[in-house]
C-alpha cells in the first residue's frame, strides 16, 4: 500500500497541473471511440511509443547526466527477442516480452560495465559504437533474418489474438500501448522522488562530491542503464508485434538512438514530463511535416530542417528544455 | 584512542612530489588544523585520505582499518566525511536535496532522509534557503550547505578544506562558531585545513604544518607559530608577532 500511495504522490505538482492532465488522460482514453483517422491514431500510438522510449533514456541521460546514443541496441533485442521466439515457437508476446527485457538488460551490464568507465562525450560514442556493432552483427546473422529482417505472419492468428498481440485494427494496438504508457508514467513518478533517482543528480552535478557522499557513482549508473533498458526493450517488444516486419534499419539504427535522446532533451531532462512533451511535440511534427512537405509537396528533407531549427531554437533558449521553460515561469511566479 | 592514523604517506603527480612521507595520528574527538603556504600538499593529503587519490606509497588507518587503496565511496560510507575546497555540488539541486544526498547513504526511505534534512537544516541556521539552489546563494551560505551536506552522511571524521576561505571577518565567526555547535553537539572529531589563522588558533588543540609536502612542524597553536621553521615558511615574521604579543595581552 505504501508503495501505490508513493506512485500517486503527485504532491508539488500545482492544482490547475493535475486537472490539465486529467482532461488530457481523459481525451486519450476516449480518443479511439471518437470520430478520426487512421493517420492520426498510427500517430498516437507512436507518440506513446517514444514517450516511453524517452522516459527510459531519461532515467540515465536525464537524471543521471549520461548522454547515452545507443538506446536503439536495446530497443532491437526486444523487437527481434518478440519476433524470433514467435516466428520460430510460436510464443505469446506476454512470454517474449520479458525474455527480451531480460537478455537485453543482461546486456546492458555487459556493455554498461566498461562503458562507464568513460565520462562526457567519451561515453557518448562508446555508446554510439556499442550500437552499432551490435547492429551490423544482426545485420549478418541468418538466425535473425540478417539484413532482410523478419516478418510475423500474421495469418497464422485470428485477430483479436491477445495472447501473440496480434491485432487488424489499431484500436487494439491503442490501448495496450497506452496502458504500458500509463505504467510507465507512473514508474517514472514514483522514481523521480526515489534514493537511486537523488543519488543520480548528485552524479551529474559532480562525479567526485557524490563519491565523497558514499555513492558509487559506477554501480549507480549501471543500475540505472538497466531501468532505461528494460523500457526501451519493453517497447520494442511491441514494435515488433505493431510493425510485424522487423529490419535492423527501423530499430537498431543510430538516427532512431539519436531521437529518442532529442525529445527528452527538447521536452527537459530529469523531469516527469519532458519525454511526454518532446514525443508529443517531435512525433507529430515529423510525421505531418514529412507528409506535408513530403509526399504532397514534394519538398523532401524540409521536415528535417523545421525539425533542427526548433530543436536548435528551444535548446538556445533554454538549456534545460521546455519543461526547464514552464519551471522557470513557476518560480517567477512564486517568488 | 586513535581514529586516524596516516603512515608515510607519499603521493606525486609525475615529477611534482605533492606528499612526502607524512605520518600523524588524530586522536578520538580532537580537532587538528593543517596549515601551509599554497601548493604545500594540504589538499592532495586530504584527497589521499579520502580515497579521492591513489596513494604512491604508504598508509591510511581509519577506525583500526585499514583503507588505503579503497574507493572514496566506501570510504565515506565507513564514517568519513569531507568538503572541497571550491563547492561542487550543485546542479539542478536544491539546498535541501543537497542535504537529502547526504542523509540517503544511511537510509533507504525518502521521508526519514526528508526529516532528516529538515533537522540538518535547522542545526544549521539555513532553513529559511531550503528550496533554493546552491548556485543562487552567497558562498558563505554555500559553505554551510557543504558542511551540512558531508555532515548528514553521519560521519565519524569529518575534513573540511578551506571552509572560511572568501569569508568575511563576520562570517568567519559564524563558521567559527558553527563548527564549535557541532564538536560539541556530534560525536565527530574534525580535522580543518584552513589559511584563517584565528579561526585555526580558536579551534584547534593541535596543528601540523606543511611545506613543500612535507611535514615541518607538529604542536599544539601556541607553539606552533613560534617555531622558527613554521615563521620562515608560512607565517612570516610579523604575523607571528603580532600574535604573540595578542596572546600576551
Amino acid at each position: 500500500m505504501e508503495i501505490l500511495k508513493k506512485i500517486f504522490d503527485f504532491s508539488g505538482s500545482p492544482r490547475y497541473g493535475l486537472f490539465a492532465t486529467g482532461i488530457a488522460g481523459l481525451a486519450f482514453l476516449l480518443f479511439p471511440i471518437l470520430p478520426h483517422s487512421s493517420f492520426s491514431m498510427s500517430t498516437i500510438i507512436q507518440f506513446f511509443m517514444f514517450s516511453l522510449y524517452a522516459m527510459g533514456w531519461n532515467t540515465i541521460g536525464g537524471f543521471g547526466g549520461q548522454v547515452d546514443l545507443g538506446q536503439a541496441q536495446f530497443l532491437g533485442i526486444g523487437a527481434y527477442t518478440t519476433a524470433v521466439m514467435m516466428i520460430r515457437w510460436n510464443t505469446p508476446f506476454w512470454v517474449s516480452l520479458p525474455v527480451g527485457m531480460s537478455l537485453a538488460v543482461a546486456w546492458s551490464f555487459v556493455i554498461g560495465y566498461p562503458l562507464f568507465r568513460l565520462r562526457g562525450h567519451y561515453f557518448a560514442i562508446a555508446s554510439i559504437a556499442a550500437s552499432l556493432v551490435l547492429k551490423d552483427i544482426f545485420d549478418a546473422w541468418s538466425f535473425v533474418g540478417a539484413s532482410r529482417g523478419l516478418e510475423i505472419p500474421t495469418t497464422r492468428y485470428s485477430s483479436p489474438d491477445f495472447l501473440h498481440l496480434i491485432f487488424t485494427q489499431d484500436i487494439y494496438y491503442y490501448y495496450v500501448i497506452f496502458v504500458f504508457f500509463l505504467l510507465g508514467f507512473f514508474f517514472i513518478n514514483w522514481f523521480r522522488r526515489s534514493r537511486l533517482a537523488f543519488q543520480l543528480r548528485a552524479i551529474k552535478s559532480n562525479e567526485e562530491a557524490a563519491g565523497s557522499l558514499g555513492i558509487n557513482p559506477r554501480w549507480a549508473k549501471i543500475k540505472t542503464y538497466a531501468i532505461a533498458t528494460a523500457f526501451v526493450s519493453t517497447v520494442g517488444s511491441f514494435h515488433a508485434c505493431y510493425i510485424k516486419n522487423i529490419e535492423t534499419d527501423d530499430t537498431m539504427g543510430l538516427d532512431i538512438s539519436i531521437m529518442i535522446a532529442l525529445m527528452a532533451m527538447l521536452g527537459g531532462m530529469g523531469s516527469l514530463w519532458g519525454p511526454i512533451i518532446g514525443a508529443g511535440i517531435l512525433i507529430p511534427l515529423k510525421i505531418y511535416i514529412k507528409e506535408w512537405l513530403g509526399a504532397r509537396a514534394g519538398l523532401v528533407g524540409l521536415d528535417l530542417v523545421i525539425y533542427a531549427a526548433i530543436i536548435m531554437f528551444i535548446s538556445a533558449l533554454e538549456p534545460r528544455g521546455i519543461w526547464g521553460i514552464v519551471e522557470k515561469v513557476r518560480r517567477r511566479k512564486l517568488a | 584512542m586513535d581514529i586516524l592514523k596516516v603512515r608515510n604517506l607519499s603521493k606525486s603527480f609525475g615529477g611534482l612530489q605533492a606528499n612526502r612521507d607524512i605520518s600523524f595520528d588524530v586522536t578520538e574527538g580532537e580537532m587538528l588544523g593543517i596549515i601551509g603556504p599554497n601548493g604545500a600538499g594540504k589538499t592532495t593529503l586530504f584527497n589521499c585520505i579520502a580515497g579521492a587519490h591513489p596513494i604512491d606509497s604508504g598508509g591510511v588507518i581509519f577506525q583500526g582499518k585499514e583503507i588505503t587503496g579503497l574507493k572514496s565511496h566506501s570510504i565515506a560510507q565507513l564514517g568519513l566525511s569531507r568538503t572541497f575546497q571550491i563547492y561542487l555540488a550543485s546542479g539542478d539541486l536544491s539546498v535541501k536535496e543537497n542535504i537529502m544526498v547526504g542523509c540517503f547513504m544511511k537510509t533507504r526511505s525518502r521521508s526519514v532522509a526528508a526529516a532528516e534534512a529538515d533537522e540538518i537544516l535547522k542545526d544549521f541556521q539555513i532553513a529559511h534557503l531550503a528550496g533554493h539552489f546552491v548556485s543562487e546563494l552567497p558562498i558563505a551560505s554555500q559553505k554551510r550547505v557543504a558542511m551540512a551536506t558531508a555532515l548528514a552522511t553521519g560521519p565519524k571524521l569529518l575534513l573540511l578544506d578551506e571552509i572560511a576561505a572568501g569569508l568575511n571577518p563576520n562570517e568567519v565567526e559564524g563558521i567559527t562558531n558553527l563548527i564549535r555547535h557541532i564538536r560539541e553537539n556530534m560525536a565527530v572529531t574534525i580535522i580543518l585545513i584552513e589559511h584563517v589563522m584565528e579561526m585555526v588558533m580558536n579551534l584547534c588543540n593541535r596543528v601540523i604544518v606543511l611545506d613543500y609536502g612535507k611535514k615541518i612542524s607538529e604542536d599544539d597553536p601556541r607553539s606552533v607559530i613560534k617555531d622558527p621553521a613554521v615563521i620562515k615558511a608560512y607565517l612570516g615574521e610579523r604575523y607571528a608577532r603580532q600574535y604573540l604579543e595578542q596572546a600576551k595581552k
